[in-house]
């Protein structure tokens, strides 16, 4: 018997156990990752949030909602609703909830219809009219197709 | 030797595939179990909070959807499209004790708030508040805000501090008692200032009643519809709603965690059918000796039914302590959803022996199919497979 037959059972055994505390390991990291990131994003607004008193949010915030109306002057200027709203309300455009202006100041394209987005910016008064002006968005989702 | 303990040598001959095979009941049963105890959790706290609220019956505009009567669970903002007509003409029937609420929202530390319009003295009775520092509306003209009592620990306000709304300031006069419902986590204004300051004059969102006699609530709703067009549903019919959306969660959140029970269920199978073929054998030696079919057939439905009973135990276990551990960051969309809302896991004796059970009845008939293809082996084929 030459020593790598021997030598062999004890790498096996090593090379069993190594695996099965890895992958035990990995359980409880992936278990940790997935339980932090269920926590939601607290720091995002709706825009169902700040509907009713936008100039009690300062500075900079971050507002989450679905892209449903664009000027026809100008396409830096767009709408948007909550998505929680418009969800009960069969992403049916035309219903109720409080239309959210949107001025894009950023460099980037804009969005398109039904985007789900995070818009980061401020709420301020361009020529009378109340916008929130945003320097940069995300978009986290498309509900085009369900929009009617 | 008998049929118990050899069922335990055979289980553990294979230390490595025991415990691969278990962790898969395991994981599968401590799903099960952790939704089941969170899911109780948050029903028991949605009633909690239907119940704090006082109301036996609600009054909307006919034309709310489901979104909004939630959101009078909810804390969210409502519209304030009832006109305050309604309420006294509901004020005006025997036996009904009305409130109004005009829900708003604002901000303070750049937090949304919800922002109540209330009518004092009759929301002070109707709600049993207490004051727990300053004083409470002396009038409803009073130019200040009352401050529930999470809002007031919240952001660290109390008597003589400003909260400013709609670019009006308001002096805090006052903070309320804990009530452990989502009156906490409110600024309340008396519903002229409200109204004014939100440019909602001669509306409201809806009214709360009160009812001097439950069993005819039914009369009361019949009245109500009869003198204004409106929606009226009594509190357990919005709870019902609200349960019912918690429900379909639920139910999707358990056919997952049953998802991952039925993987467990196939690895069970893998590993018995894989412990004949290695054991065949065996099998024949028992076989000739004397044991039957029946006996070679409980010897392996016994094994899968110990990787149950085990498996249905430490998940349960493992359940628990996710969701007594990890509720407060699982359900922090929950706490988003019920502003205010602080829901623990309910930890039901009959969850454990529902989980166990469960896993046991799995795990057995998992365990079916090898069994009897163990049971069907030629005693000759088996003791002469090498």
């Amino acid at each position: 018997m030459n020593k790598s037959s021997m030598a062999f059972p004890l790498e096996r055994k090593k090379t069993l156990q190594i695996l099965k505390f890895t992958t035990l390991v990995a359980l409880l990291v992936s278990f940790t990752i997935f339980a932090l990131g269920c926590g939601g994003d607290g720091d995002v607004l709706t825009v169902g949030d700040v509907s009713h008193d936008p100039f009690a949010f300062q500075g900079e915030i971050v507002v989450s909602g679905l892209v449903t109306h664009f000027t026809l002057d100008n396409d830096r200027i767009f709408g948007v609703k909550d998505l929680d709203e418009m969800r009960q309300c069969g992403f049916n455009i035309e219903c109720g909830a409080w239309i959210m202006p949107v001025l894009y100041i950023g460099t980037g394209e804009i969005p398109q219809l039904g985007d789900e987005v995070n818009l980061t910016g401020h709420f301020t008064y361009v020529e009378d009219d109340l916008v929130f002006q945003v320097t940069e968005y995300s978009v986290v989702g498309n509900f085009a197709a369900q929009l009617n | 030797m008998n049929m118990f303990t050899l069922v335990l040598r055979n289980i553990s001959r294979r230390k490595g595939r025991f415990i691969f095979t278990l962790l898969g009941i395991v994981i599968g049963m401590a799903a099960f179990v952790a939704l089941l105890s969170l899911g109780g959790g948050m029903r028991a706290e949605i009633n909690d909070q239907a119940r704090a609220m006082g109301a036996n019956i609600i009054v909307t505009p006919a034309d709310w959807c489901t979104f909004d009567q939630i959101s009078i669970f909810t804390g969210e903002s409502l519209p304030a499209s009832l006109q305050e007509e309604v309420l006294d003409q509901v004020r005006e029937l025997d036996g009904i004790f009305a409130v109004p609420y005009l829900t708003q929202m604002s901000a303070i530390q750049n937090v949304p708030v919800a922002v109540i319009g209330i009518d004092p003295e009759p929301m002070k009775e109707f709600s049993r508040w207490e004051i727990a520092d300053g004083q409470y509306f002396e009038s409803s003209e009073q130019h200040g805000a009352v401050l529930g009592a999470a809002t007031a620990e919240t952001f660290d306000l109390g008597v003589g501090d400003e909260v400013r709304f709609r670019g009006e300031v308001f002096p805090v006069i006052g903070v309320l008692e804990s009530v452990g419902s989502i009156d906490d986590i409110a600024v309340y204004l008396p519903l002229p200032v409200a109204q004014v300051a939100f440019e909602q004059e001669g509306f409201i969102s809806y009214i709360g009643v009160q009812v001097e006699h439950l069993d005819q609530t039914d009369a009361y709703v019949a009245a109500i519809l009869d003198v204004a067009n409106v929606a009226v549903n009594t509190n357990d019919q919005l709870l019902e709603t609200v349960m019912g959306m918690l429900g379909s969660i639920e139910v999707t959140l358990q056919a997952i965690a049953g998802i991952s029970l039925i993987a467990a269920a196939f690895g069970i199978i893998n590993t018995m059918m894989t412990a004949i073929y290695e054991r065949r054998r065996e099998i024949g030696i028992l076989r000739s000796i004397g044991s039957t079919r029946a006996d070679i057939f409980k010897i392996f439905l016994l094994e899968s039914g110990l990787y149950g009973l085990l498996g249905g135990i430490l998940g349960s276990v493992v359940g628990v302590l996710i969701s007594v551990f990890a509720a407060p960051t699982l359900l922090a969309s929950f706490d988003q959803m019920m502003k205010g809302a602080s829901p623990e896991a309910s930890i039901e004796p009959m969850t454990f022996v529902f989980a166990i059970v469960f896993a046991i009845v799995i795990a057995v008939a998992s365990g079916i199919y090898p069994a009897w293809k163990a049971a069907g082996l030629s005693p000759v084929e088996a003791i002469s497979y090498e």
